[in-house]
C-alpha cells in the first residue's frame, strides 16, 4: 500500500476518534490514583513519572495501596497484575513482526488493556505503518491524558476534606474492574477465593496468599474441566 | 527518593519487560501449560485479592462496623458494574453510597 499524507491524517484522526472516550472512560481511575498518591506522600512530579512507566492503573493503585504492607508485597502485587501484559504481547505480536526495530522495542510500551482492545476491534490495520501509526497516535495520547488526569488528581487530592473515604474509592475502582470480569462460574470461584484470603489473612500476607490461592483454584479448575 | 517511588519505577520496567517479552524475546506461546493456566487467572485472582484487602482495611478481622461505607460502595459498584458497560457509572454510583455512609 501507498502511503499518503491524506491516508496518513485519516489514520490519525481515526486514532484520535476512538481514543476520545476511552481515554474519558478512564480518567476516574486516575484521578483516584493521584489522590491517592498525595495521600501516601508521594511527590506529584514521582506520580506523574510512575504513571508514564507503569501506564496500568490497577498495578500503579497496588502499589499505592499496599506500599505500607512492605515492598515485596507491594511489588508482587503490581507485577502478578501487569503479567496479562505478556498474554496481550504475545497475542498482538503478529501486528509488530514486519515493524522496524526501534517501534518493537519502543512499541510496546504503549500496550494497556485498552490499546489492546482498540487495535484487536479493527480490521484495517494490517498495513505495518498504518498500524505504527494508529498504535503511535492511540496510545501517545491515551499515555499524554493518562499522565495529565493522574496529575490533576494529586494536586487535587490533598484539598478533599478529610473524611472523604478514598479507600472506598480504590476500593469501588478495582471492584468495577473486577465485576465485568467474573462472568463464569470458574472466574468467580477465583475471585472469591482471591477476595476471602486477602481480606481474612493479615496485611499483605494475604494479599500474595490469595492472588497465589485464586490462581491455583482457576488451573485446577481449569484441569479438571478439560 | 521515597520507597514508593522506588517500586512504582521497578514496576515500571517490568512492566515494560512483560510488554515487550513477547514481541521481541520469547513467545508467551512457548510456555508450558500449568504456566499459561496459572497466567490465564492471574488477574482476576489480583484485583479480587485487591478487593479483599481493602475491604478489610489492613486488619486481619476487619470490624464490619467500621467498614461498612466501604462494603456499601463495593456492592453498589459490582452491581452496577454487571448491569451497565463502562466503570465511570458504577464507581460514582459506589463511591456515593460510601460517602453517604460514612456521613451517618
Amino acid at each position: 500500500m501507498t502511503r499518503t499524507p491524506s491516508l496518513e491524517r485519516s489514520v490519525g484522526a481515526a486514532a484520535v476518534r476512538d481514543t476520545v472516550p476511552v481515554a474519558a472512560s478512564i480518567a476516574p481511575l486516575a484521578l483516584v490514583i493521584g489522590a491517592t498518591a498525595a495521600r501516601t506522600g508521594v511527590p506529584v512530579p514521582a506520580d506523574m513519572a510512575g504513571a508514564a512507566v507503569i501506564f496500568a492503573g490497577a498495578a500503579h493503585l497496588a502499589v499505592l495501596t499496599t506500599i505500607g504492607a512492605g515492598v515485596l508485597t507491594a511489588l508482587s502485587a503490581a507485577v502478578l497484575i501487569n503479567v496479562r501484559l505478556l498474554l496481550y504481547s504475545a497475542s498482538i505480536e503478529p501486528r509488530f513482526r514486519r515493524q522496524p526495530g526501534w517501534f518493537r522495542w519502543l512499541g510496546p510500551a504503549l500496550l494497556i488493556d485498552q490499546t489492546y482492545l482498540m487495535v484487536t476491534a479493527r480490521d484495517d490495520l494490517a498495513e505495518p505503518a498504518r498500524f505504527r501509526r494508529y498504535w503511535s497516535c492511540a496510545g501517545g495520547l491515551l499515555m499524554a491524558c493518562w499522565v495529565v488526569t493522574v496529575g490533576l488528581g494529586s494536586v487535587l487530592g490533598p484539598l478533599l476534606p478529610a473524611g472523604v473515604p478514598l479507600d472506598a474509592a480504590a476500593v469501588a475502582v478495582l471492584v468495577g474492574m473486577l465485576a465485568p470480569r467474573v462472568k463464569a462460574w470458574r472466574t468467580a470461584a477465583v475471585a472469591v477465593t482471591a477476595l476471602l484470603a486477602a481480606a481474612v489473612l493479615p496485611g499483605g500476607l494475604g494479599l500474595l496468599v490469595g492472588i497465589v490461592a485464586g490462581a491455583a483454584v482457576g488451573a485446577a479448575l481449569d484441569r479438571w474441566a478439560s | 527518593m521515597s520507597t514508593a517511588v522506588v517500586v512504582l519505577l521497578a514496576v515500571g520496567v517490568i512492566s515494560w519487560l512483560f510488554r515487550v517479552a513477547a514481541i521481541t524475546l520469547l513467545p508467551a506461546t512457548r510456555l508450558p501449560p500449568v504456566a499459561r493456566r496459572l497466567l490465564d487467572h492471574a488477574v482476576p485472582a489480583a484485583l479480587a485479592a485487591m478487593v479483599g484487602a481493602g475491604l478489610a482495611g489492613g486488619a486481619a478481622l476487619p470490624d464490619l462496623a467500621s467498614r461498612l461505607p466501604v462494603l456499601a460502595g463495593a456492592a453498589v459498584t459490582a452491581v452496577l458494574a454487571w448491569r451497565v458497560r463502562g466503570i465511570v457509572l458504577p464507581v460514582m454510583a459506589g463511591l456515593a453510597a460510601a460517602w453517604l455512609l460514612s456521613l451517618v
